[in-house]
């Protein structure tokens, strides 16, 4: 059946808010008739905050705290960059702090508003969200999948951030939803002679390709990846030894860091060492806060040693 | 003297309050003195208004379970410009007293910024413009669970030039966020020199009322009197407005050195300075 992914998503929250008083849903002036179906069923628990996503973020920020959990929803741009300092404060720092539950909702994923030019184009969203510490990015490819992230983030503490497509698709194909939550990903056909990850609306693409590909006497392992910046990886690794190479599929621009650069030119020779995934409240010298964060001086000098006590 | 100065005639009450104010401006200053990397001139401006918050019982605070239930919520936007905060809350009872010796030393809790890492602050600080928005969720998220608390944000003027202040300032208005207190610290400078002259913020009071606020102006807003006048006149009243109290204030109160410079924003005290204003006074 050809339908939303936000259509799926909303009814299951829908069932959610008739089962918990707990759940508040906060749209940035953005509907669907899904919606229309909340906000008259549940007046005191749909807010439209009017186009105003930084206020957005900090409304369900109040609300988290005060132990209600929450759906933040908008246009994909709006709500993860023109309130990106909102999200960053507000909810990866101080939800190191203070326990929360709130999971933001961007429909149009890359470029499904397609006709709406490049500010409805959402092409950076995975990059710079995947960049926030305390914050689970998924992106999602079909609407089959909807309903179970549903669920699965209101049931989960923390912040996320769920990317869905605006535009009504059939499910990418019948290889049903086994082990997605768990491992962050599925395997849409297992093939052995190379392997294409791919995320969103790509894997559509992906497995439109699989007759052709067959057709050229290859056949690949097609993974359809959802947890972007959360995936099971021992989970992922163990799919991919099996397949000599591995192309990589997003409608988002490329990781351009330079950690991701390195990482093509030297294959399996990089040790990397940075700030671990969460914020630093520890009062001291910057020495003592490079300590804390993992790169302090000792601990480089260390990680050298090992290395290369490791190669001798 | 007495922590809290709820249970006295008004005319004792605006003393021990004002008593406390010195104390606590004291304690600022000490503090800087040990830790110069705090922001001083704007943790001066507020001493009375935070003074007359925690100890006239105008707030109802849990400083034995900070994160109670049934505390009113009070967040702290302008957060950097707010060290005033440790000695009130180490007097009220959220931490030992002995902790202002470690303001910003390795190892303590207390930043040259305040984070909730330190019990008796609700949200991140360090960043403007944020407080209001939150704080107005949890207006309206305990309005909607039906409780009384009340939600109380402190804000500074130059933080009034961040658009999202103002995406708060209508949100609040339009629902009838009756438990949200706004309070703005007008020192009347900021980084870069006098509000006045980065982004005039005049009429501020007609500005609030035109969005749909009840608002008090607080000519003194080193007054200890003016200002629990103008939280009493506010949190007896039976409007369905949300509520700012806007005191005006001076930056770096009670510093010579800091009272007339546009740069105070960023400008510290010396040490012989706070000597010859503290005297033998300091101690925690």
């Amino acid at each position: 059946m050809k339908t939303t992914m936000r259509d799926t998503f909303l009814a299951t929250v829908l069932e959610e808010m008739r089962a918990s008083p707990d759940i508040v849903l906060l749209s940035a002036d953005f509907g669907a008739p899904a919606i229309d179906a909340i906000r008259a069923e549940f007046p005191d628990r749909f807010v439209n905050v009017g186009i105003a996503e930084q206020n957005l973020i900090n409304l369900a920020t109040g609300f988290a705290l005060e132990g209600f959990r929450v759906i933040g929803y908008a246009i994909a741009p709006f709500i993860t960059m023109r309130c990106f300092e909102q999200i960053r404060v507000s909810l990866a720092i101080l939800s190191q702090l203070r326990p929360m539950n709130v999971t933001l909702v961007g429909v149009g994923a890359g470029f499904s508003y397609d006709v709406s030019g490049p500010t409805h184009h959402c092409i950076e969203d995975l990059a710079v969200m995947s960049a926030l510490p305390n914050l689970s990015v998924y992106s999602l490819s079909d609407h089959t999948q909807a309903p179970l992230f549903a669920k699965h983030c209101l049931a989960k503490p923390g912040i996320k951030y769920l990317r869905f497509d605006a535009k009504p698709h059939e499910p990418v194909c019948d290889a049903g939803n086994d082990g997605l939550i768990e491992r962050g990903f599925r395997v849409l056909n297992a093939g052995r002679d190379l392997a294409i990850v791919s995320t969103g609306y790509m894997s559509h693409v992906a497995w439109s390709l699989l007759p052709e590909l067959r057709a050229e006497g290859i056949d690949p392992l097609l993974i359809d990846l959802v947890a972007y910046n959360c995936v099971d990886i021992a989970a992922l690794e163990a799919e991919l030894a099996h397949v000599p190479r591995t192309l990589l599929l997003q409608e988002a621009v490329l990781d351009r860091s330079i950690e991701n650069t390195l990482r093509r030119m030297a294959g399996g020779r990089l040790e990397a060492m940075g700030v671990g995934d969460r914020y630093i409240f520890e009062i001291g010298s910057r020495d003592q806060i490079h300590d804390a964060a993992g790169i302090g001086r000792a601990q480089v000098l260390d990680r050298i040693l090992q290395h290369h006590a490791a190669l001798a | 003297m007495n922590a809290r100065a709820e249970f006295h005639d008004p005319a004792t009450r605006a003393l021990l309050l004002a008593d406390k104010a010195r104390w606590v401006r004291e304690q600022t200053l000490a503090i800087h003195r040990r830790a110069p990397e705090t922001r001083v001139a704007s943790s001066l401006s507020a001493v009375e208004l935070l003074t007359v918050l925690y100890y006239s019982g105008i707030a109802r605070i849990t400083p034995d379970e900070p994160l109670h239930a049934e505390r009113d919520r009070i967040i702290i936007s302008k957060g950097h410009g707010s060290i005033c905060m440790y000695p009130i809350l180490a007097d009220c009872g959220y931490f030992p007293r002995a902790a202002l010796e470690t303001v910003c030393k390795p190892g303590s809790f207390l930043g040259g910024i305040p984070d909730p890492i330190i019990p008796g602050y609700e949200t991140i600080n360090g960043s403007l413009g944020h407080g209001l928005g939150v704080g107005s969720g949890t207006a309206l998220a305990l309005r909607t669970k039906g409780k009384p608390q009340r939600t109380f944000v402190l804000l500074g003027d130059g933080e009034l030039n961040e658009g999202a202040v103002w995406e708060a300032v209508m949100f609040a208005a339009h629902h009838q966020l009756k438990n949200l207190i706004a309070m703005v610290d007008c020192n009347g400078r900021q980084m870069l020199g006098y509000t006045d002259n980065v982004v005039n913020l005049n009429p501020l009071d007609a500005k609030f009322a035109a969005f749909g606020w009840q608002t008090h102006t607080v000519e003194d807003g080193h007054d200890v009197a003016q200002l629990l006048a103008g939280f009493e006149a506010l949190l007896a009243s039976d409007s369905p407005k949300p509520k700012v109290l806007i005191a005006n204030t001076l930056k770096g109160k009670g510093v010579a050195s800091l009272e007339g410079a546009a740069l105070a924003h960023v400008m510290g005290v010396g040490r012989a300075e706070i000597d010859a204003i503290l005297g033998d006074g300091g101690a925690p």
